[in-house]
C-alpha cells in the first residue's frame, strides 16, 4: 500500500539516519589525517585504509541518493511545474547520482586495489 | 447563496491543475524563523549536493595519480576554493542540525511552537559555533 511519497520519505529517513554517525566520522578522519597530513601521500594511507575506503564509498552512494532525492522532490516537485523542464530536470539529476556513485566508487577501488 | 457557490465549483473545476495553487508559497507569508530556516534546509542540501561533485571529484584526483591530486589541491588551496570549503562545511552542520530536527518532527517529536523555535536557534548557533572551531583548527595548523 505504500505509495511514492511514503516510499521516498522513507528512504530520506533512513539514508538520513545511516549518515549522522558516517559523515561526522569521516568528517573528523579526514580531517586529522587528510587536512593534516602529508597531501597525496596522505590522501592514498587514508583510502586504503579498508574501513575509510569502505566507509567512504557507503558515504558517497548514500549522498548521492539523499541529495539526488532531496533536490528532485525538494526543486522539482515543489517548484518547476512545467512539464517538460520538470522531466528533464528530474532526469538529469537522477542520472547525475549514478554518474557520482559511478566516479566515486571506481574511483575508491582504483585506489584501494591499485589498479 | 446556493447558486453562487455553484458557480465557485464550476470556476475552480475549470481551472487546469496546473493553475491552482501548490504549496509551499514562498512568497505569500510573512517571513519567519520556521520558514527560513526550512528554505535554507533546501539550499544548503542543494549547495552541499552541487559540493558532493567537488568530493568526488577529489576521489577521483586522487585515483587519478599526483599530479592530478596537486591540480585539485591548488584549487581547493585557493582563496575562492576556500570560500567554497567553508561555505560546504556550514551548509553541512547546518543541514545536520536541520536534519536532526526533521527526524524529531517525523517521530512526532517537538511539534510545539516552543520546541520548533528553541531547536531552531540551537541548529542555527551550532551551524555557526562548529564551522567557526573547526576552521579555526584548520587554518590555526596551516598558517
Amino acid at each position: 500500500m505504500r505509495g511514492h511519497a511514503t516510499k521516498h520519505w522513507l528512504i530520506m529517513q533512513a539514508s538520513s539516519l545511516l549518515m549522522l554517525p558516517l559523515s561526522v566520522w569521516l568528517l573528523f578522519s579526514f580531517v586529522e589525517n587528510v587536512v593534516f597530513g602529508n597531501g597525496y601521500e596522505s590522501a592514498m594511507a587514508w583510502l586504503r585504509n579498508p574501513l575509510h575506503a569502505l566507509a567512504t564509498t557507503a558515504a558517497v552512494v548514500l549522498a548521492a541518493h539523499h541529495g539526488s532525492n532531496g533536490v528532485i522532490s525538494g526543486i522539482f516537485e515543489d517548484y518547476v511545474h512545467h512539464k517538460v523542464l520538470n522531466a528533464i530536470g528530474t532526469t538529469a539529476v537522477k542520472l547525475s547520482a549514478f554518474v557520482l556513485m559511478a566516479v566515486g566508487a571506481g574511483s575508491i577501488a582504483k585506489i584501494y586495489f591499485g589498479v | 447563496m446556493a447558486k453562487e457557490k455553484a458557480n465557485n465549483c464550476a470556476a475552480y473545476a475549470r481551472t487546469s491543475k496546473a493553475d491552482r495553487p501548490l504549496s509551499p508559497h514562498l512568497f505569500i507569508y510573512r517571513p519567519q524563523l520556521t520558514s527560513g530556516m526550512s528554505i535554507f534546509h533546501k539550499i544548503t542540501g542543494i549547495g552541499m549536493y552541487a559540493g558532493l561533485f567537488a568530493l568526488v571529484s577529489w576521489l577521483a584526483c586522487v585515483a587519478g595519480g599526483k599530479e592530478s591530486y596537486y591540480i585539485f589541491s591548488y584549487i581547493a588551496n585557493s582563496v575562492v576554493g576556500r570560500i567554497f570549503l567553508i561555505g560546504w562545511t556550514w551548509a553541512f552542520f547546518y543541514h545536520f542540525g536541520c536534519g536532526i530536527r526533521h527526524l524529531l518532527w517525523a517521530a512526532g517529536k517537538c511539534l510545539s511552537l516552543d520546541c520548533v523555535y528553541k531547536t531552531g536557534y540551537v541548529a542555527l548557533a551550532f551551524s555557526a559555533i562548529a564551522t567557526i572551531s573547526l576552521w579555526a583548527v584548520i587554518l590555526g595548523n596551516w598558517i
